[in-house]
Parts: C-alpha cells; sequence; structure tokens
C-alpha cells in the first residue's frame, strides 16, 4: 500500500474532498443508473401478469354474461312456446341475437388476447 | 458473411442472449472495476505535481473516455436502424443514450472536482468543459426526442438523425485540447508515441477502463431487455416470460 495508515489514505495528501468526492458521485450516479434500469425491468414484467389478469376478468365477466342472456332468453322461450303460436316467431328471433351476441363477445376477446400475434 | 446475425434481429432471440451474458459483465465488470480502483486509489505512486489529486483521473478518464465510445456506439446504432430498418437498432440506440447520459455527467462532475483544486475553478467555458457538456446535452436530446413521439418507429428515425448529426461533435471533443488553448492537459494514452505515463499508473488506469466497459455493457443488456419488453409487451413470448420470471406468479 502507497498510503502509511488509514487517516492519511482518507487524506489523500490534503485533496480528499476532492478525490472523495469524484468517486462518491461516480458510485452514486452508477447506482442510480443501475436502479432504474433494474426496476423498470421488474415493473414490466408485473405490467404484463396485470395485464394477463385484467383479459381473464374480461373474459370471465363476457362469458358470464353471454350464459346469463342465453339462460334468460331460454326461459322466455320456454314461456312463449306454452302460450299462443303467433308469438312463435318473434321470440324465436330473440333468442337467435342473443346467440349471436354471446358469440360476438367471445370472438372479440379472443382477438384481444391474439392482438399481440398478428401485429 | 452477416448472415449470422440476422436471427438477433429477432427480439426473443437478442433478449435471451442478453440474459446469458448479463451475469459475465455484472460479475467481471465490478470485479474489475473494484481491482482497478483500489489499485489506483491505495497502491499506485503519487504524481510529482498534483500530489494525491491526480488520483481522480481513475474515474475521470474512464468515464469520459466511455462516453464518446458510447456516443459513436449510439450513432452506429442509429445508422443501422436508419439504413436497414431494424428495430432492434433502435432498441439499442436507446439503451445506450442514457447510459452515456449518467457516464458524460460523472466525467463533468469528476472534472469540476478535480479542476476546483488544480485550476482554482469547478467550471470554466473552454473548449474541452464546454464541447463535453453538449454531449451530455445531445444524450438527453437523443432521450426527449424519442420520448416525444407516440409512435415508436417514427421516434426511433427522429433520434436517430439526431444521434447521426450530434457525431460531429465527437472529433471537436477529441481535438479540443489542441485547436484551442484550454485549460484542460492534453491527451495522455491516445496519442502517437508511448503514453506519457509510467506503467504502474498507466495499468491501473487501463484496467479501470475496462472495468467500466463492462460495468456499461452490464447496464446496456439490462437496459436493451426493457427496451424489448417495452415494445413486446403483448407478445405472447413475453407474457409467457413473466409468467415464469416474476415473484408475484408464484403465489398463485
Amino acid at each position: 500500500m502507497y498510503f502509511e495508515d488509514i487517516n492519511s489514505f482518507l487524506d489523500m495528501g490534503g485533496y480528499g474532498l476532492y478525490v472523495w468526492l469524484s468517486f462518491g458521485s461516480a458510485v452514486l450516479s452508477l447506482l442510480v443508473l443501475w436502479l432504474d434500469s433494474f426496476f423498470s425491468k421488474r415493473t414490466l414484467l408485473t405490467q404484463v401478469l396485470n395485464e394477463q389478469a385484467r383479459q381473464a376478468r374480461i373474459k370471465a365477466a363476457a362469458e358470464q354474461s353471454a350464459t346469463a342472456e342465453q339462460s334468460a332468453t331460454a326461459g322466455k322461450s320456454a314461456i312463449a312456446e306454452q302460450s299462443a303460436t303467433a308469438g312463435k316467431s318473434a321470440t324465436a328471433g330473440k333468442s337467435a341475437t342473443a346467440g349471436k351476441s354471446a358469440t360476438a363477445e367471445k370472438t372479440a376477446t379472443a382477438e384481444q388476447r391474439t392482438n399481440g400475434e398478428t401485429i | 458473411m452477416w448472415k449470422w446475425l440476422h436471427p438477433y434481429a429477432k427480439t426473443e432471440r437478442t433478449y435471451h442472449l442478453c440474459q446469458r451474458l448479463l451475469p459475465w459483465f455484472s460479475v467481471l465488470g465490478l470485479a474489475v472495476i473494484l481491482f482497478a480502483t483500489v489499485w489506483g486509489l491505495a497502491y499506485a505512486p503519487t504524481d510529482y505535481q498534483q500530489s494525491e489529486a491526480y488520483r481522480i483521473i481513475y474515474v475521470h478518464v474512464p468515464t469520459a473516455v466511455l462516453s464518446k465510445s458510447l456516443y459513436s456506439a449510439m450513432a452506429v446504432a442509429a445508422f443501422i436502424g436508419l439504413v436497414w430498418q431494424v428495430k432492434t437498432s433502435f432498441m439499442a440506440m436507446m439503451a445506450l443514450a442514457p447510459i452515456g447520459a449518467t457516464v458524460t455527467f460523472i466525467s463533468l462532475i469528476t472534472g469540476a472536482a478535480w479542476g476546483k483544486p488544480m485550476w482554482g475553478t469547478w467550471w470554466e467555458w473552454d473548449a474541452r468543459l464546454t464541447s463535453q457538456l453538449i454531449l451530455m446535452f445531445l444524450f438527453i436530446g437523443v432521450i426527449s426526442l424519442y420520448k416525444s413521439f407516440e409512435d415508436k418507429q417514427q421516434a426511433g428515425k427522429a433520434a436517430g438523425v439526431m444521434a447521426i448529426v450530434g457525431v460531429i461533435n465527437l472529433p471537436i471533443i477529441h481535438y479540443s485540447v489542441q485547436w484551442w488553448n484550454t485549460l484542460h492537459q492534453g491527451a495522455t494514452i491516445l496519442k502517437l508515441g508511448k503514453p506519457s505515463m509510467p506503467p504502474e499508473m498507466l495499468w491501473p488506469l487501463l484496467l479501470s477502463i475496462l472495468g467500466w466497459a463492462l460495468v456499461c455493457g452490464a447496464v446496456f443488456l439490462l437496459r436493451m431487455q426493457n427496451e424489448i419488453l417495452h415494445r413486446e409487451i403483448k407478445r405472447p413470448w413475453v407474457v409467457a416470460l413473466a409468467n415464469k420470471t416474476s415473484p408475484l406468479s408464484k403465489g398463485k
């Protein structure tokens, strides 16, 4: 070692302030850069998981509302069948459109999921 | 001839390459930087003129050298991105810019801390110092220009042009100590003939340059991964990767 003891090492021949200021600011700047890089990677990966969970929620909600609609129209048409034959064609049309909208929602969520692949 | 390079235009492969190289660069870089800095600070002989203040050289010169190298690397990435329309290249450019800005900032700070005891001033508007300050502004300019566009392909082009135009500053920095009367001393290592430094001072300096380069490389790899993740956030491979690596998914 060039210096005799730790005090003369810290003193740096009277230039201690400037030498340690340089090395200190260098270490600090590098640390900030590294922390920023490290944590933005973690943030990005968490963001991906959050988006995945959100898509899953959207899909589940869409399916739930679709099945609810289907059962509702099914119940309605059953009642309609029991009643007069004149009303039959109208309810049949209704249940058909309900089924259509459910499948449309399903395909919409499927598209959202595969969106990344096609770009 | 360049065919081996082509798969790396595909971001997924580049990401995994970065992942493989990252620990090597980090560990090796930190080890070399620590070794060289301790050598420079505690074991290298003193300077006959500046006494111990000269030891700032072991952080000032590596960062100053790297600031220019990083700018060149960024400009090359910008050029490749503009000419061959490689989007991975723009990602590399944007991964390099913040590192360059930080390293340039360190070189300016350490330069100021060295200038105060030696020249009697923290700052002087002289050629070398001013051109180095402009270099930092160029790095910051490239980053801000990129961030100001919503369309990232457009952003890459605009920032790329700025990065290439800024290359004009590099020879100005390098030759500023010759072209103008300046407080800053002339070249010590990179000049014709022998470097004007004894080997027991020169070796820790060269090693610290290597160490800083490796550490910057490690940060580059990390930031390159971030750029890729950011751009490809909806791709299935990114989703699969997030599920595999994130600590959040462990609970599920």
